[in-house]
């Protein structure tokens, strides 16, 4: 019969799940291992980032010659959008700027109100 | 294997099946941020979530500020395994900033509006709600070093700071500080390419940080299909997992550059829009959170805004489990949960003045 690590008795079942845990366990171990070795080689990430950039240009591209056929038929851009996101994102930063800039001074006029009210009492 | 086992392990063969057939047919749906709320303000794609307790609020209020990677229910997954449900069960008022899923038009939006503007203009509506004039302040990863952020540059506003495994340092020796800080991708034509930068890319990175949580993942579920609690836990948290969302390519850039690739926090460089971040200035109490298996924000990561600020009430609460697992493991409610319902109650916000 086997036996385990401990010597105990083990039946053929148990024995044989007991090892496919351990074989389980060891893959998982050295297959963590490689890939953090792997994701951590420059080698490595100077390659990924160079097929990422080259996919960047190649969209670029498209998007560029895109934009000159939605022209000539006179269809908003991906151009004519970013602007107005621009735009609707500085009109809320304005906004939010006004409020804050409001809410400070009502703070600062209750503050000078409560210093006069004691004064006077 | 004894008998009894023996008899168990049969037992459980048959629920397992079960279970996985009703999996693959859908019949399992998680009940995910189930606590109560209110929406008392909204902001572009951001809103403010109100939660408030049954009987009278405690002098207490907290706001939240989540990771803008995940959406916001991470703090409120599921009943009994819910940061927001604890506090409020405690009887504390907590808000809890959206910040919403951002689109196209969100690509211009800076780390100086997540900041001053979303952040500070959450911070204002809850004092203004809640008749405080400071709120407590929790973030949460990259949403914890915005807290930090904030309160470093509007201090007069928090009453205190809890930075739930916020990365601080960002030259560790994380995978992610690796990668940003090898200087090979440009990140400038990235976002410039794809305005936002795509919830899959970031989750591909979020996966190939531990590229063998997959399968331990199956194996567990494998084992423990036969229970129904388990399960459900479990598809709560990876319905929440694959649940990501985009991040603003602006807020990307500055965020990658400046502080991955240039540490300028702790350098004490870092500015946002023409205002220095000096974590010096920080003088509220804090509570810094570490958790010790996070292989996101590494502990030491976290840790060095304990020794940064000029808080003289300050603690380090080195919780043990993952970047997740601290926030809604089993462990949870006793460890950070309690934690944070006892600091509010030490520390009451004082009240607001009244306009007259």
């Amino acid at each position: 019969m086997p036996r385990s690590e401990k010597g105990i008795m083990m039946n053929p079942l148990e024995f044989q799940m007991e090892m496919s845990k351990k074989m389980f366990s060891e893959w998982e171990k050295n297959m963590g291992e490689y890939f953090d070795k792997t994701l951590r080689d420059q080698g490595f990430l100077k390659l990924v980032s160079q097929s990422l950039s080259q996919s960047m240009d190649f969209q670029a591209e498209i998007q560029k010659q895109m934009g000159t056929v939605l022209k000539a038929f006179s269809i908003p851009t991906e151009e004519s959008l970013q602007g107005l996101y621009k735009s609707v994102n500085n009109l809320e930063r304005r906004m939010l700027d006004l409020e804050e800039k409001i809410e400070n001074l009502e703070e600062t006029l209750a503050q000078k109100s409560e210093k006069a009210r004691g004064k006077s009492e | 294997m004894n008998q009894q086992e023996l008899s168990s392990e049969l037992w459980k063969q048959p629920k397992r099946f079960h279970n996985a057939w009703k999996l693959m047919m859908g019949e399992i749906q998680p009940e995910l941020a189930k606590t109560p709320f209110e929406e008392i303000a909204t902001w572009g794609k951001a809103r403010l979530l109100k939660y408030s307790p049954k009987d009278k609020a405690k002098d207490s209020p907290i706001l939240m500020i989540p990771s803008i990677i995940n959406k916001y229910y991470v703090l409120d997954l599921r009943p009994g395994q819910s940061y927001v449900e604890y506090l409020v069960n405690q009887g504390q008022t907590v808000y809890l900033l959206d910040w919403g899923t951002p689109g196209p038009q969100d690509r211009y939006l800076t780390l100086e509006d997540h900041v001053l503007r979303f952040i500070g203009a959450a911070v204002r509506t809850a004092c203004k709600d809640s008749g405080k004039a400071k709120v407590h302040l929790m973030g949460y990863c990259v949403g914890g070093t915005f807290a930090i952020l904030y309160a470093a540059l509007r201090p007069q506003k928090v009453a205190s700071l809890i930075a739930l495994t916020a990365p601080v340092n960002f030259h560790d020796e994380g995978l992610l500080s690796c990668w940003a800080s090898s200087g090979h991708l440009d990140i400038q034509k990235l976002a410039d390419q794809m305005g936002s930068i795509p919830a899959d890319f970031l989750q591909s990175s979020f996966t190939m940080l531990m590229p063998m949580a997959s399968p331990q993942k199956y194996r567990t579920l494998a084992e423990k299909l036969w229970d129904e609690d388990f399960l459900d836990k479990f598809l709560s948290l990876e319905t929440w997992l694959n649940d990501n969302i985009s991040f603003p390519g602006a807020t990307y850039v500055e965020y990658i550059k400046q502080l991955y690739e240039n540490n300028e926090l702790i350098k004490g460089t870092f500015s946002i829009g023409k205002e220095v971040v000096n974590l010096a200035s920080i003088t509220m109490p804090v509570i810094t959170v570490t958790a010790s298996q996070d292989h996101i924000v590494p502990p030491a990561s976290a840790a060095l805004l304990h020794e940064t600020v000029a808080s003289k009430d300050k603690q380090l609460l080195a919780l043990k489990g993952g970047h997740i697992g601290i926030t809604v493991g089993s462990r949870a409610k006793e460890g950070l949960y309690a934690h944070t319902a006892q600091w509010l109650e030490k520390h009451p916000c004082p009240d607001q003045r009244k306009v007259s």
